[in-house]
Protein backbone atom coordinates (compact mmCIF):
# COMPACT_ATOMS: atom_id res chain seq x y z
CA UNK A 1 0.00 0.00 0.00
CA UNK A 2 1.36 3.40 -0.63
CA UNK A 3 1.55 6.08 1.74
CA UNK A 4 -1.91 8.15 1.86
CA UNK A 5 -0.82 11.33 3.49
CA UNK A 6 2.39 12.96 4.79
CA UNK A 7 4.47 10.46 6.01
CA UNK A 8 8.14 11.29 7.45
CA UNK A 9 11.03 10.92 4.89
CA UNK A 10 11.82 8.35 7.01
CA UNK A 11 9.46 5.87 6.54
CA UNK A 12 7.95 6.82 3.46
CA UNK A 13 9.45 4.17 1.61
CA UNK A 14 8.63 1.46 3.89
CA UNK A 15 5.89 -0.92 3.41
CA UNK A 16 2.85 -0.70 6.09
CA UNK A 17 3.82 -4.19 7.24
CA UNK A 18 7.45 -3.71 7.83
CA UNK A 19 6.30 -0.30 9.65
CA UNK A 20 3.85 -2.65 11.79
CA UNK A 21 6.71 -5.55 12.28
CA UNK A 22 8.62 -2.25 13.78
CA UNK A 23 5.95 -1.17 16.06
CA UNK A 24 5.33 -4.52 17.39
CA UNK A 25 9.12 -3.97 18.17
CA UNK A 26 8.39 -1.36 20.49
CA UNK A 27 9.02 1.50 17.64
CA UNK A 28 6.25 3.84 18.23
CA UNK A 29 7.74 6.12 15.26
CA UNK A 30 6.28 3.20 13.08
CA UNK A 31 2.96 3.21 14.30
CA UNK A 32 2.92 7.11 13.96
CA UNK A 33 3.82 6.64 10.41
CA UNK A 34 1.14 4.30 9.66
CA UNK A 35 -1.18 6.84 11.35
CA UNK A 36 0.22 9.64 9.21
CA UNK A 37 -0.76 7.35 6.07
CA UNK A 38 -3.87 6.07 6.59
CA UNK A 39 -5.59 8.21 9.59
CA UNK A 40 -7.75 9.82 6.81
CA UNK A 41 -8.50 6.84 4.52
CA UNK A 42 -9.74 5.17 7.97
CA UNK A 43 -11.90 8.48 8.84
CA UNK A 44 -13.03 8.90 5.19
CA UNK A 45 -14.04 5.01 5.55
CA UNK A 46 -16.22 5.60 8.74
CA UNK A 47 -17.96 8.37 7.50
CA UNK A 48 -19.61 6.58 5.06
CA UNK A 49 -20.34 3.47 7.06
CA UNK A 50 -21.59 5.72 9.68
CA UNK A 51 -23.64 7.51 7.44
CA UNK A 52 -21.71 10.98 7.86
CA UNK A 53 -22.32 11.30 11.22
CA UNK A 54 -18.84 12.72 11.69
CA UNK A 55 -18.37 12.79 15.77
CA UNK A 56 -19.20 9.23 15.60
CA UNK A 57 -16.55 8.94 12.79
CA UNK A 58 -14.06 10.73 14.95
CA UNK A 59 -14.63 8.13 17.79
CA UNK A 60 -14.46 5.66 16.02
CA UNK A 61 -11.14 6.36 14.21
CA UNK A 62 -9.63 6.63 17.65
CA UNK A 63 -10.74 3.09 18.70
CA UNK A 64 -9.74 1.52 15.32
CA UNK A 65 -5.89 2.98 16.34
CA UNK A 66 -6.30 1.87 19.92
CA UNK A 67 -7.17 -1.50 18.87
CA UNK A 68 -4.56 -1.75 16.23
CA UNK A 69 -1.83 -1.24 19.14
CA UNK A 70 -3.86 -2.94 21.68
CA UNK A 71 -4.17 -6.09 19.30
CA UNK A 72 -0.59 -5.46 17.24
CA UNK A 73 0.66 -9.02 18.12
CA UNK A 74 -2.89 -9.83 16.46
CA UNK A 75 -1.67 -9.13 13.08
CA UNK A 76 -0.46 -12.14 11.49
CA UNK A 77 2.88 -11.93 9.80
CA UNK A 78 2.37 -12.59 5.57
CA UNK A 79 -1.09 -10.52 6.21
CA UNK A 80 -1.67 -7.15 4.20
CA UNK A 81 -2.05 -4.28 6.72
CA UNK A 82 -4.82 -2.22 5.04
CA UNK A 83 -7.29 -4.93 4.76
CA UNK A 84 -6.73 -5.72 8.45
CA UNK A 85 -6.76 -2.25 9.74
CA UNK A 86 -10.29 -1.68 7.52
CA UNK A 87 -11.55 -4.85 9.49
CA UNK A 88 -11.06 -3.13 12.38
CA UNK A 89 -12.43 -0.10 11.34
CA UNK A 90 -15.60 -1.93 9.81
CA UNK A 91 -15.88 -4.19 12.83
CA UNK A 92 -16.19 -0.80 15.56
CA UNK A 93 -18.06 0.98 12.97
CA UNK A 94 -21.01 -2.01 13.28
CA UNK A 95 -20.20 -2.43 16.80
CA UNK A 96 -21.26 0.61 17.04
CA UNK A 97 -24.15 1.09 14.86
CA UNK A 98 -25.75 -2.03 16.36
CA UNK A 99 -25.46 -1.13 19.76
CA UNK A 100 -27.34 1.92 18.53
CA UNK A 101 -29.58 -0.16 17.01
CA UNK A 102 -29.24 0.68 13.05
CA UNK A 103 -28.52 -1.93 11.65
CA UNK A 104 -30.24 -4.10 9.26
CA UNK A 105 -29.15 -7.29 7.27
CA UNK A 106 -30.73 -7.43 3.73
CA UNK A 107 -29.33 -10.45 1.66
CA UNK A 108 -29.79 -10.65 -2.25
CA UNK A 109 -28.76 -12.33 -5.68
CA UNK A 110 -25.77 -11.35 -8.21
CA UNK A 111 -25.67 -8.85 -10.87
CA UNK A 112 -23.09 -6.46 -12.70
CA UNK A 113 -22.59 -2.92 -10.11
CA UNK A 114 -23.38 0.34 -11.85
CA UNK A 115 -20.65 3.15 -11.25
CA UNK A 116 -21.42 5.23 -8.30
CA UNK A 117 -18.41 7.43 -8.23
CA UNK A 118 -19.29 11.02 -6.97
CA UNK A 119 -19.78 13.97 -9.59
CA UNK A 120 -17.37 16.19 -7.06
CA UNK A 121 -18.30 19.08 -9.66
CA UNK A 122 -21.69 18.75 -8.35
CA UNK A 123 -22.72 19.62 -5.03
CA UNK A 124 -26.40 18.74 -5.59
CA UNK A 125 -25.68 15.61 -7.17
CA UNK A 126 -23.24 15.06 -4.34
CA UNK A 127 -26.07 15.68 -2.21
CA UNK A 128 -27.58 12.93 -3.37
CA UNK A 129 -25.58 10.44 -3.49
CA UNK A 130 -24.73 11.12 -0.03
CA UNK A 131 -28.07 11.08 1.01
CA UNK A 132 -28.54 7.48 -1.51
CA UNK A 133 -25.59 6.14 0.91
CA UNK A 134 -26.91 7.03 3.94
CA UNK A 135 -30.53 5.02 3.12
CA UNK A 136 -28.29 1.90 2.08
CA UNK A 137 -28.66 -0.88 5.04
CA UNK A 138 -25.38 -0.96 6.95
CA UNK A 139 -24.28 -4.91 5.23
CA UNK A 140 -25.01 -3.39 1.65
CA UNK A 141 -23.60 0.02 2.63
CA UNK A 142 -19.91 -1.39 3.83
CA UNK A 143 -19.89 -3.99 0.90
CA UNK A 144 -20.34 -0.73 -1.52
CA UNK A 145 -17.55 1.11 0.37
CA UNK A 146 -14.99 -1.12 0.61
CA UNK A 147 -15.33 -2.63 -3.24
CA UNK A 148 -16.49 0.61 -4.96
CA UNK A 149 -14.57 3.41 -2.57
CA UNK A 150 -11.77 1.11 -1.50
CA UNK A 151 -11.08 -0.96 -4.30
CA UNK A 152 -10.82 -4.57 -2.72
CA UNK A 153 -12.04 -7.10 -4.43
CA UNK A 154 -14.75 -9.24 -3.23
CA UNK A 155 -12.04 -11.99 -1.39
CA UNK A 156 -10.55 -9.24 0.68
CA UNK A 157 -14.41 -8.26 1.64
CA UNK A 158 -15.05 -11.53 2.53
CA UNK A 159 -11.90 -12.11 4.86
CA UNK A 160 -12.70 -8.53 6.56
CA UNK A 161 -16.66 -8.89 7.04
CA UNK A 162 -16.43 -12.59 8.18
CA UNK A 163 -18.46 -13.85 5.06
CA UNK A 164 -18.14 -15.80 1.91
CA UNK A 165 -17.10 -13.59 -1.06
CA UNK A 166 -20.55 -15.08 -2.81
CA UNK A 167 -22.41 -13.24 0.21
CA UNK A 168 -20.12 -9.89 -0.40
CA UNK A 169 -20.92 -10.18 -4.47
CA UNK A 170 -24.78 -10.54 -3.37
CA UNK A 171 -24.97 -7.84 -0.67
CA UNK A 172 -23.17 -5.56 -3.47
CA UNK A 173 -25.37 -6.53 -6.07
CA UNK A 174 -28.76 -5.42 -3.95
CA UNK A 175 -26.41 -2.21 -2.71
CA UNK A 176 -25.99 -1.65 -6.13
CA UNK A 177 -29.53 -2.46 -7.42
CA UNK A 178 -30.46 0.04 -4.56
CA UNK A 179 -28.60 3.15 -5.16
CA UNK A 180 -29.52 2.58 -9.29
CA UNK A 181 -32.94 2.90 -8.29
CA UNK A 182 -32.58 6.02 -6.00
CA UNK A 183 -29.66 8.10 -7.96
CA UNK A 184 -31.42 7.12 -11.78
CA UNK A 185 -29.36 9.00 -14.29
CA UNK A 186 -26.13 9.42 -12.14
CA UNK A 187 -25.46 6.14 -12.11
CA UNK B 1 -7.09 20.47 18.72
CA UNK B 2 -8.66 17.83 15.59
CA UNK B 3 -9.78 14.89 16.02
CA UNK B 4 -6.94 13.39 14.04
CA UNK B 5 -4.52 14.91 16.73
CA UNK B 6 -6.84 13.87 19.70
CA UNK B 7 -6.82 10.10 18.09
CA UNK B 8 -2.93 10.20 17.47
CA UNK B 9 -2.72 11.58 20.95
CA UNK B 10 -4.79 9.00 22.77
CA UNK B 11 -2.95 5.90 20.22
CA UNK B 12 0.73 7.23 21.13
CA UNK B 13 -0.40 7.21 25.15
CA UNK B 14 -1.77 3.58 24.34
CA UNK B 15 1.26 2.36 23.22
CA UNK B 16 3.50 3.19 26.26
CA UNK B 17 0.96 0.89 28.09
CA UNK B 18 1.88 -2.47 28.45
CA UNK B 19 -0.06 -4.97 26.25
CA UNK B 20 -1.70 -8.54 27.05
CA UNK B 21 -0.92 -10.65 24.06
CA UNK B 22 -3.06 -13.48 22.70
CA UNK B 23 -1.05 -16.09 23.79
CA UNK B 24 -1.06 -14.96 27.52
CA UNK B 25 -4.69 -14.41 27.25
CA UNK B 26 -4.98 -18.45 26.34
CA UNK B 27 -3.06 -19.33 29.00
CA UNK B 28 -5.09 -17.02 31.39
CA UNK B 29 -8.39 -19.02 30.71
CA UNK B 30 -6.49 -22.50 30.22
CA UNK B 31 -5.14 -21.37 34.28
CA UNK B 32 -8.52 -20.44 34.93
CA UNK B 33 -10.18 -23.21 34.08
CA UNK B 34 -7.92 -26.50 34.64
CA UNK B 35 -5.99 -24.80 37.16
CA UNK B 36 -9.32 -24.43 39.24
CA UNK B 37 -10.34 -27.94 39.08
CA UNK B 38 -6.56 -29.10 39.73
CA UNK B 39 -6.49 -26.84 43.00
CA UNK B 40 -10.15 -27.92 43.50
CA UNK B 41 -9.60 -31.27 43.40
CA UNK B 42 -6.16 -31.62 45.58
CA UNK B 43 -8.37 -29.60 48.04
CA UNK B 44 -10.97 -32.57 47.35
CA UNK B 45 -8.60 -34.98 48.23
CA UNK B 46 -6.89 -34.06 51.02
CA UNK B 47 -9.90 -33.33 53.10
CA UNK B 48 -10.61 -37.30 52.19
CA UNK B 49 -13.00 -37.16 48.87
CA UNK B 50 -11.46 -40.45 46.74
CA UNK B 51 -10.81 -38.87 43.42
CA UNK B 52 -11.36 -40.73 40.62
CA UNK B 53 -9.14 -40.94 38.10
CA UNK B 54 -11.38 -41.79 34.32
CA UNK B 55 -9.66 -41.74 31.07
CA UNK B 56 -11.88 -38.96 30.26
CA UNK B 57 -9.89 -36.61 32.18
CA UNK B 58 -7.47 -36.76 29.40
CA UNK B 59 -9.14 -35.37 26.40
CA UNK B 60 -11.25 -33.23 28.32
CA UNK B 61 -7.86 -31.32 29.78
CA UNK B 62 -6.69 -31.33 25.80
CA UNK B 63 -10.33 -29.93 24.31
CA UNK B 64 -9.88 -27.47 26.47
CA UNK B 65 -6.57 -26.17 25.96
CA UNK B 66 -7.34 -26.34 22.13
CA UNK B 67 -10.78 -24.59 22.98
CA UNK B 68 -8.72 -21.67 24.89
CA UNK B 69 -6.57 -21.24 22.15
CA UNK B 70 -8.86 -21.85 19.51
CA UNK B 71 -10.99 -18.99 20.98
CA UNK B 72 -7.80 -16.40 21.54
CA UNK B 73 -6.06 -17.39 18.03
CA UNK B 74 -6.11 -14.77 15.24
CA UNK B 75 -7.08 -16.49 11.77
CA UNK B 76 -7.34 -20.38 11.85
CA UNK B 77 -11.27 -20.42 12.04
CA UNK B 78 -10.76 -24.38 11.31
CA UNK B 79 -9.45 -24.48 14.72
CA UNK B 80 -12.88 -23.43 16.61
CA UNK B 81 -15.03 -25.71 14.94
CA UNK B 82 -12.86 -28.75 15.54
CA UNK B 83 -12.66 -27.40 19.13
CA UNK B 84 -16.39 -26.81 19.35
CA UNK B 85 -16.36 -30.76 17.79
CA UNK B 86 -13.87 -32.18 20.00
CA UNK B 87 -16.03 -30.52 23.38
CA UNK B 88 -19.48 -32.75 21.73
CA UNK B 89 -17.53 -36.15 21.12
CA UNK B 90 -15.64 -35.72 24.77
CA UNK B 91 -19.22 -35.09 25.92
CA UNK B 92 -20.47 -38.07 24.29
CA UNK B 93 -17.48 -40.17 26.00
CA UNK B 94 -18.58 -38.69 29.70
CA UNK B 95 -21.87 -40.08 29.29
CA UNK B 96 -21.26 -43.17 27.58
CA UNK B 97 -18.48 -44.28 30.01
CA UNK B 98 -21.05 -43.80 32.64
CA UNK B 99 -23.63 -46.82 31.02
CA UNK B 100 -22.81 -49.00 33.80
CA UNK B 101 -24.16 -47.23 36.48
CA UNK B 102 -20.39 -47.57 38.23
CA UNK B 103 -21.20 -45.11 41.02
CA UNK B 104 -21.93 -45.64 44.70
CA UNK B 105 -25.16 -44.02 45.41
CA UNK B 106 -25.32 -40.02 45.98
CA UNK B 107 -24.47 -38.94 49.43
CA UNK B 108 -25.70 -35.87 48.74
CA UNK B 109 -27.99 -33.74 46.14
CA UNK B 110 -27.66 -34.48 42.79
CA UNK B 111 -28.09 -30.27 42.38
CA UNK B 112 -25.14 -30.26 44.46
CA UNK B 113 -23.31 -30.85 41.49
CA UNK B 114 -24.11 -29.04 38.81
CA UNK B 115 -23.61 -26.21 42.01
CA UNK B 116 -20.14 -27.24 42.25
CA UNK B 117 -19.99 -27.17 38.41
CA UNK B 118 -20.82 -24.01 37.89
CA UNK B 119 -18.58 -22.18 40.98
CA UNK B 120 -15.80 -24.30 39.79
CA UNK B 121 -16.20 -22.52 36.62
CA UNK B 122 -16.52 -18.79 38.25
CA UNK B 123 -12.85 -18.23 37.73
CA UNK B 124 -12.86 -19.39 34.08
CA UNK B 125 -16.15 -17.55 32.93
CA UNK B 126 -14.49 -14.42 33.92
CA UNK B 127 -10.99 -15.14 32.32
CA UNK B 128 -13.06 -15.96 28.91
CA UNK B 129 -15.29 -13.10 29.07
CA UNK B 130 -12.07 -10.86 29.92
CA UNK B 131 -10.60 -12.61 26.47
CA UNK B 132 -13.78 -11.64 24.34
CA UNK B 133 -13.18 -8.44 25.30
CA UNK B 134 -9.80 -7.56 23.77
CA UNK B 135 -11.35 -8.75 20.32
CA UNK B 136 -14.16 -7.91 17.64
CA UNK B 137 -17.46 -9.69 18.61
CA UNK B 138 -17.53 -13.64 16.96
CA UNK B 139 -20.13 -16.04 18.55
CA UNK B 140 -17.86 -18.89 17.51
CA UNK B 141 -15.01 -17.28 19.54
CA UNK B 142 -17.18 -16.70 22.48
CA UNK B 143 -18.52 -20.73 22.14
CA UNK B 144 -15.15 -21.76 22.51
CA UNK B 145 -14.18 -19.54 25.47
CA UNK B 146 -16.92 -20.70 26.61
CA UNK B 147 -16.46 -24.42 26.24
CA UNK B 148 -13.09 -23.85 27.58
CA UNK B 149 -14.51 -22.20 30.81
CA UNK B 150 -17.22 -24.89 31.54
CA UNK B 151 -14.40 -27.76 31.11
CA UNK B 152 -13.73 -26.73 34.85
CA UNK B 153 -16.91 -28.32 36.25
CA UNK B 154 -16.49 -31.47 33.65
CA UNK B 155 -13.07 -32.34 34.80
CA UNK B 156 -14.43 -31.96 38.36
CA UNK B 157 -17.15 -34.07 37.35
CA UNK B 158 -14.88 -37.01 36.59
CA UNK B 159 -12.55 -36.88 38.86
CA UNK B 160 -15.02 -36.19 41.92
CA UNK B 161 -18.54 -37.84 40.81
CA UNK B 162 -19.66 -41.17 40.80
CA UNK B 163 -23.12 -40.38 39.49
CA UNK B 164 -24.47 -42.89 36.27
CA UNK B 165 -25.01 -41.51 32.55
CA UNK B 166 -28.45 -40.17 33.29
CA UNK B 167 -26.93 -38.03 36.13
CA UNK B 168 -23.66 -36.44 33.95
CA UNK B 169 -26.24 -35.93 31.50
CA UNK B 170 -28.36 -33.58 33.27
CA UNK B 171 -26.38 -32.47 36.14
CA UNK B 172 -22.74 -31.74 34.61
CA UNK B 173 -23.58 -31.49 30.92
CA UNK B 174 -26.71 -28.65 31.50
CA UNK B 175 -24.31 -27.27 33.53
CA UNK B 176 -21.70 -26.82 30.83
CA UNK B 177 -24.11 -25.88 28.06
CA UNK B 178 -25.84 -23.37 30.57
CA UNK B 179 -22.24 -22.01 31.42
CA UNK B 180 -21.37 -21.34 27.83
CA UNK B 181 -24.61 -20.40 26.50
CA UNK B 182 -24.33 -17.36 29.36
CA UNK B 183 -20.72 -16.79 28.16
CA UNK B 184 -21.68 -16.37 24.02
CA UNK B 185 -24.84 -14.14 25.87
CA UNK B 186 -22.73 -11.56 27.61
CA UNK B 187 -19.73 -11.20 25.51
CA UNK B 188 -22.09 -10.32 22.75
CA UNK B 189 -22.96 -6.92 25.02
CA UNK B 190 -19.69 -6.27 26.10
CA UNK B 191 -18.51 -2.96 25.37
CA UNK B 192 -14.91 -4.00 23.22
CA UNK B 193 -11.68 -2.47 24.14
CA UNK B 194 -10.47 -4.04 20.57
CA UNK B 195 -12.30 -4.42 17.22
CA UNK B 196 -9.38 -6.53 16.04
CA UNK B 197 -10.34 -9.95 14.34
Amino acid sequence: MSPRVGASEETSAVSDEVLMEQFRHGDTRALEALYNRHAKGVHGFLVRMVRGDGALADDLLQQTFLSVVRSADRFERGAKFWPWLLTIAANAARGNLRRVKLGVEVLGEDAPEPSVTPAHSDPAARKRIEAAFAKLPDSQREVVVLHKVEGLSFEEIAKILGITSTAARIRAHRGYEFLKAELGELV
Amino acid sequence: MSAFDTARLAMLAEAQKPRVGWVRRAVMLILASLGTALVVGVVASLLGKPLELRITVVPLVISGAWLAFAATRPGRGWMRWVGAAAAIAVSIALVATRHDGSGAPHSHSELSCTALHVLAAVPAVVAALWLLRSMAPSWVRALCAGLAAGVTGAVLGEMLCAGDAMHVMLFHLTAWTGLTALVVLVSSRLSRSSWAP
